[in-house]
């Protein structure tokens, strides 16, 4: 199918890409592309403008200050991937970018992006949500930082305002013993959506009692989610494999994918998810003995 | 609107106006009549357009030709040299890595970005570098096998 005609604008910055925003309702901002552009040709969103926010400065950058890793919305996902010092600092997101499309792909796609889209089992999700990132963007009434777990507001929609766009995400550093990771499975290694995703933090995994969990998990729901439940109840405690079993059953009870996904079946989903934590949690070294 | 862009392709430059809905892929196509990137899925999961824009391979059925502005691009076009096949092209022949040969312009182009970067890449790494890539006749094996061979004959080149 032919795209249907609209006009290519390139702000210079951020206040000039907000106007124009502003001033034409049926617009879509332009980052990577590599998912407006699709949804464009199969006429699902037909902008009159496209507003390219690639020529803004200070979008592209990644920087390091006052304790946080900034990300540009502009940042490509192969330049997170091939960041030792992202790698080091926040391995699940890393891992997360190896798993994003493929080369091609990622050379284009971007970090704001992947978080405009909203997609419930979008590979950004559950890595910022551990991380609690913060997403910060700009519009008429200047900037302010949305929490990430305020950002997604159902499949494709977030709770930017008119006018507001994503131009960077911020995330804390976490101290050196923390862990962290990400583990996905999809219908094919390579290019494929996550059939469901999942990601863990622990904080102090030597101390049980100081412990924090974090736990997050995508395709599972509208957004991708924290699983604030299953957080407390790991949190400060020794993990063995009754409690294992409890995550699994936990996940049982309380998930509720869609039966209509292509990816997988609910049950399939909730089963995978209850592995690939136990995966996870056997990696750090916080699992005590064996399953029962 | 009606853009103006300059683009330098295969070590020329042009300057072409173009449609903002226009793709990368169909200005090197309809416009600078470079046919080697071919138009497969048009959504980014087949791999037949890619090019190398600005030293990464890309899907040019998702860049728009406006968003090329300023860009070098190199397609398999510009890969012989004086009448010689460029080692990755010769492998793909002695390999068998060509049958129906639609996928091989863009299966070249994403082994080309990966060899520039990274010279001595292992079977996995090959393998990541050309998923985006889909072939449905040679079943991979001696794409695989021409992309090790073309990087040992450039290390030796090279050397």
């Amino acid at each position: 199918m032919i795209m249907s005609s609209f006009d290519y604008l390139k702000p210079s910055s951020l206040e000039e890409a907000s106007k124009l925003l502003l001033e034409n309702k049926n617009s879509r901002i332009l980052a990577g592309g590599t998912d407006l552009l699709i949804r464009m040709r199969g006429g699902e969103v037909k902008p009159e403008k496209v507003i390219d926010i690639k020529n803004i400065a200070g979008l592209h950058e990644i920087t390091w200050e006052d304790g946080r890793l900034v990300l540009g919305a502009a940042v490509t996902w192969t330049r997170i991937k091939e960041d030792a010092k992202i790698a080091e600092h926040f391995p699940a997101l890393t891992q997360a970018s190896a798993e994003f499309g493929c080369y091609d792909v990622r050379n284009r796609a971007t970090i704001g992006g992947n978080i405009a889209n909203a997609a419930p089992g979008s590979e950004c999700g559950s890595p910022l949500l551990i991380y609690n990132a913060d997403v910060i963007v700009y519009g008429p009434s200047g900037e302010r930082s949305i929490p990430i777990d305020q950002v997604w507001l159902a499949p494709g929609r977030t709770n930017l305002a008119e006018g507001e766009f994503i131009t960077k995400v911020s995330i804390p550093l976490y101290p050196a013993s923390t862990k962290s990771a990400y583990r996905r499975i999809s219908r094919v290694e390579g290019q494929d959506l996550a059939t469901c995703a999942i990601a863990v933090m622990i904080s102090n995994p030597e101390e049980i009692a100081a412990r924090e969990v974090r736990i997050a998990l995508s395709a599972v729901s509208k957004t991708p989610m924290r699983a604030a439940e299953l957080e407390s109840f790991l949190s400060g405690k020794a993990i063995d494999g009754e409690t294992i079993n409890f995550c699994k059953s936990w996940m049982h009870r309380n998930l509720y994918p869609r039966a209509s996904s292509l990816r997988g079946t609910p049950e399939y989903k909730k089963i995978v998810l209850g592995n690939l934590l136990e995966d996870i949690l056997r990696e750090f070294g916080v699992l005590a003995g064996e399953l029962i | 609107m009606k853009h103006t862009i300059t683009l330098n392709v295969n070590g020329q430059k042009y300057t072409v106006d173009v449609e903002p809905q226009e793709k990368l892929l169909d200005v090197l196509r309809d416009k600078l009549d470079i046919t080697s990137p071919k138009k497969g899925c048009e959504m980014g999961e087949c791999g037949a357009c890619t090019v190398i824009m600005n030293g990464k391979a890309v899907n040019s059925c998702l860049v728009l030709a406006v968003e090329s502005q300023d860009a070098v691009i190199t397609t398999v076009e510009a890969l012989h040299a004086d009448g010689k096949l460029h080692p990755l092209q010769q492998a793909f022949i002695d390999a068998g890595a060509v049958q129906c040969g639609f996928c091989t312009p863009g299966m070249i182009m994403s082994a080309k970005a990966l060899l520039d970067t990274n010279p001595t890449p292992t079977e996995m790494e090959i393998k990541e570098a050309i998923a985006g890539n889909f072939c449905r006749c040679t079943g991979y094996k001696p794409i695989v096998d021409a992309i090790q061979s073309a990087a040992a004959v450039m290390k030796k080149e090279g050397a």
